[in-house]
């Protein structure tokens, strides 16, 4: 027990000494999440239109003024089709608009009337997101103009309703669980790198030949991560409550025990990684490639596990963040779930002791074995 | 096995590389209890390999080793609490104090954490709050031998705690080993010092993976050069042949007139200074060693000299051409050593030489050429395909000397060559420096070994970034009044008033 004791304090004497474990600990989530806040948007893009008129009905000058009026869309407008087309290439704008001299005709006579829409399909999101601005634009424009009686009215009308989350805003779906790619990183990067060190600079080898035994070297080097780990946790939490408005609706005790369930599987990962490698490079690139890769694109917080093909479906239960994202989630916008708080934790807890045992069992006894 | 009996070893083979490197080869040893042993032999012998498997950090491949009464295979928890283990790099915490690395390998060790008599003695009391990384070397020693200490144990094992120490601070290790040992405690003791190990109880010869000789050192010799002698011919010999590197240099520009220049430099680092004031002037053909304790700011003055460090203050001259208005005019006269291995540990020894030779600018032809030559020279055939990274330390430093004279500089500085190095592996090294500045090649030269010293025509002892005498060893000796260069040094240091820093 002593020599567990010690062993943690002397860890956490370098932690505070060496401040990269803090940066790691305390910037590193802030810069994940303020980019995940911001840099990432799933939902509205700004695309800058071009409009050539060809139809001189002044009713089509609300058309156009009404483009100019939308949040998501700014609009130019053009006399020369040849430049809108040059300016397409040239990336200046993402899309053109155009009106042929027959619209408010074909309109006012009761036929089909027709707009062109060139889109840079080079970029298959915008696209789709100016397609639908266009189209919402023109048929709110068209319940407004004296055409209105000319248009016959859709058979069906979808009223959607997005639960837990009304707005539909990505950023309370994403912010939340970005915090699986956040802890995974931090949990594997902390620890990465720790018993690695201790080959590096030779220290293994004065700690081997005293009493301590492997159970003291892994309980020593979990138990200051954990705590370092979970004190992020904390800090990452109260920025996405404060910060980014996010709503919390479940309970903080369960919140935080499946995370600490989250975070001991991870730290196992990352002491895995470290008592595989016995240098800190090999150690850190394995971190990243291991740890943040698969958190990021098959825990389902970008990606959904269900379009995955069938086998690496079943490739993610063994990947600690899928079953976060799962939990975090629901915790945050729904609410505690007992289903889901049950099956995480369980898959948490089994992940985490297997990784454990794993490496106790890699720990090193002698130089050579 | 009596009671007497500390360690016993019978047949012990360990292997490396899937039984390709039979590091212990058949090896069988008997220590008594009480005793200081010195451990010899060249790089590569097996010495670490056979004082990790005393202390049970490795397993052996066939036979069995008793230490203490214990197996340190099946047994090593209970035996590990009877050794105090020292290994070459110390096993400091780098970025802890070195009060926080004594309370830690305290409690490890289950010891009261009462460290002060030992700091006093060691002179690291004032020092106690400061990271074991910012210590000089010597320090670093004395703080790892104290966490090895510690305990009492009844067999202290230390893997080369000297090397890269100089004389006053060897000393001091010296001292408190022997201080600290009991009656009955043994002492084993690796080195590459001969004077050390000659005034050892026994000494035990490794070579090749097995023991050569073991007995009393003065039984082999009564002096140190004698004793020198006898273990380098129990080794195999060493004939001093003629250098096929001074043979093979094309040097130009020879003459008269000062191939090194040092004029006032001055190193100042915030408003510590590593070189307060050095002014030196060497001949061109001249064997000039800078010598001093740790942390005199020697390596210090060579980064500057090399146009590696830029100084404060002053200049240096390579063959006349300023170092600080023209650095890689002046360098491309110059071949460097540096103290660290500073090679490409990952590339093949082929490899580091073809860099080497792109790098100092000879090309196709002219680069085989000197690639082959030294490979010749250095006998590196059978290594061309390894990494330098795992050549034995004695093939390490000669790759690096071969990379620092490929390109045939008129003036070579050597940062500690030799530390570490097997006796016979400096005989050859001093041989080529000898026959190089026979030729006319100017070398500044940083040792610990004060036998090596005594090669150099001139000496310039450097002591907190001043240098406090300069003269042939002889006019050394004459100043401090001694008998040997150890002494002379010893008590240079000490007269100007011998403060760690």
């Amino acid at each position: 027990m002593n020599i567990t004791l010690a062993f943690v304090k002397k860890e956490f004497l370098q932690i505070i000494r060496d401040p990269s474990s803090l940066i790691i600990a305390f910037v590193l989530p802030t810069l994940l999440l303020f980019i995940y806040a911001y840099g990432i948007n799933l939902d509205a893009v700004n695309v800058r239109l071009g409009i050539k008129n060809d139809d001189s009905n002044p009713e089509i000058a609300d058309l156009i003024k009404s483009f100019g009026q939308n949040r998501y869309v700014t609009s130019a407008v053009y006399n020369n089709q040849n430049q809108m087309y040059k300016d397409i290439v040239s990336s200046k704008i993402k899309g053109a608009l155009l009106i042929p001299d027959d619209f408010s005709a074909r309109l006012a006579a009761g036929k089909q009337a027709q707009l062109l829409l060139i889109a840079d399909g080079a970029e298959i999101n915008q696209v789709s997101y100016t397609q639908s601005y266009v189209s919402s634009i023109v048929s709110q424009w068209l319940q407004n103009s004296r055409f209105k009686s000319n248009v016959s009215q859709p058979a069906v009308n979808i009223q959607p309703r997005y639960w837990y989350n009304q707005n539909n805003n990505a950023r309370w779906a994403l912010v939340p669980s970005s915090l699986a790619v956040t802890m995974t990183l931090i949990g594997i990067l902390l620890t990465a790198l720790v018993i690695s060190r201790e080959w590096e600079r030779g220290t293994m080898e004065a700690l081997l030949s005293t009493n301590i035994k492997p159970i003291h070297i892994v309980l020593g080097k979990y138990i200051p991560y954990f705590i370092v780990g979970m004190l992020s946790l904390a800090f990452s939490i109260l920025m996405i409550i404060t910060l980014f408005d996010v709503p919390f609706r479940g309970s903080f005790w369960i919140l935080f025990l499946v995370s600490a369930l989250f975070l001991y599987a991870s730290l196992g990962i990352g002491l895995i990684i470290s008592s595989a490698a016995k240098n800190q490079f090999l150690a850190s690139i394995a971190s990243l490639i291991i740890g943040f890769l698969p958190a990021l694109m098959m825990s389902g917080i970008v990606f959904p596990v269900k379009s995955m093909p069938l086998f690496f479906q079943y490739f993610t239960h063994i990947l600690p963040p899928k079953h976060y994202v799962d939990f975090i989630r629901s915790e945050f916008l729904s609410g505690t779930v007992a289903v889901n708080v049950v099956s995480s934790s369980l898959f948490l807890l089994t992940l985490g002791f297997l990784f454990s045992v794993i490496v106790y069992k890699k720990t090193a006894r002698r130089l050579d074995a | 096995m009596t009671e007497t009996t500390c360690i016993e070893i019978k047949n012990l083979t360990k292997t490396f590389s899937n039984g390709e490197v039979r590091a212990v080869d058949n090896l069988s040893l008997r220590l008594e209890k009480g005793q200081t042993v010195g451990i010899i032999g060249a790089d590569g012998a097996g010495k670490t390999t056979l004082l990790r498997l005393i202390c049970g950090l490795l397993q052996p491949d066939s036979g069995t080793i008793s230490v203490c009464g214990l197996n340190p295979v099946t047994q090593k928890s209970l035996l590990n609490a009877k050794i105090g283990y020292m290994p070459q790099k110390f096993g400091l915490y780098e970025d802890l104090s070195v009060l926080d690395n004594l309370n830690f390998y305290a409690a490890l060790k289950n010891v009261s954490p009462d460290f002060n008599q030992m700091l006093e003695f060691a002179d690291l009391k004032r020092f106690q709050n400061r990271l074991a990384g910012k210590l000089s070397g010597g320090m670093k020693q004395k703080l790892g031998l104290i966490c090895a200490l510690m305990g009492m144990p009844e067999l202290i094992v230390l893997d080369e705690p000297s090397v890269g120490v100089d004389p006053v601070s060897r000393r001091e290790l010296l001292k408190m080993v022997k201080t600290t040992v009991q009656n009955q405690t043994t002492v084993l003791w690796s080195t590459a010092y001969m004077d050390e190990a000659h005034g050892f109880d026994t000494v035990v010869v490794v070579d090749r993976g097995k023991i050569i000789y073991q007995g009393k050192p003065q039984d082999l010799a009564a002096d140190t050069l004698g004793f020198e002698n006898k273990v380098i011919e129990l080794m195999g010999g060493y004939a001093p042949k003629p250098s096929l590197v001074a043979q093979n240099y094309h040097l130009n520009g020879s003459g008269d007139g000062f191939a090194v220049e040092a004029v006032d430099l001055v190193k100042r680092y915030g408003d510590f200074y590593a070189v307060k004031n050095n002014t030196f002037h060497i001949k061109k053909g001249e064997i000039f060693g800078l010598l001093g304790p740790n942390g005199a700011g020697k390596s210090t003055s060579f980064k500057m000299m090399c146009g590696l460090a830029r100084p404060t203050g002053g200049t240096a001259r390579i063959m006349g051409i300023d170092i600080v208005k023209q650095a890689s005019l002046a360098r491309s006269h110059l071949g460097y050593m540096a103290q660290k291995f500073s090679l490409y540990a990952n590339l093949s020894v082929r490899e580091n030489l073809e860099f080497f030779a792109g790098a100092y600018g000879l090309k196709g032809k002219l680069a085989d050429e000197a690639v082959s030559r030294m490979t010749e020279i250095f006998g590196f055939r059978r290594f061309l395909n390894d990494n330098a990274g795992d050549l034995p330390l004695g093939y390490k430093q000669r790759l690096s000397l071969a990379c620092a004279v490929m390109h045939n500089p008129p003036v070579l500085f050597l940062d500690e060559p030799t530390s570490g190095v097997d006796v016979i592996t400096r005989r050859e090294f001093w041989n080529h420096l000898t026959s190089l500045a026979q030729k006319g090649v100017t070398i500044l030269i940083t040792t610990h070994f004060m036998d090596e010293a005594e090669f150099c025509d001139r000496i310039s002892l450097f002591y907190k970034g001043k240098t406090i005498a300069t003269g042939t060893p002889q006019e050394l000796k004459r100043l401090a009044g001694a008998q040997s260069m150890e002494d002379a040094f010893v008590n240079l240091i000490l007269q100007n008033g011998r403060e760690i820093s």
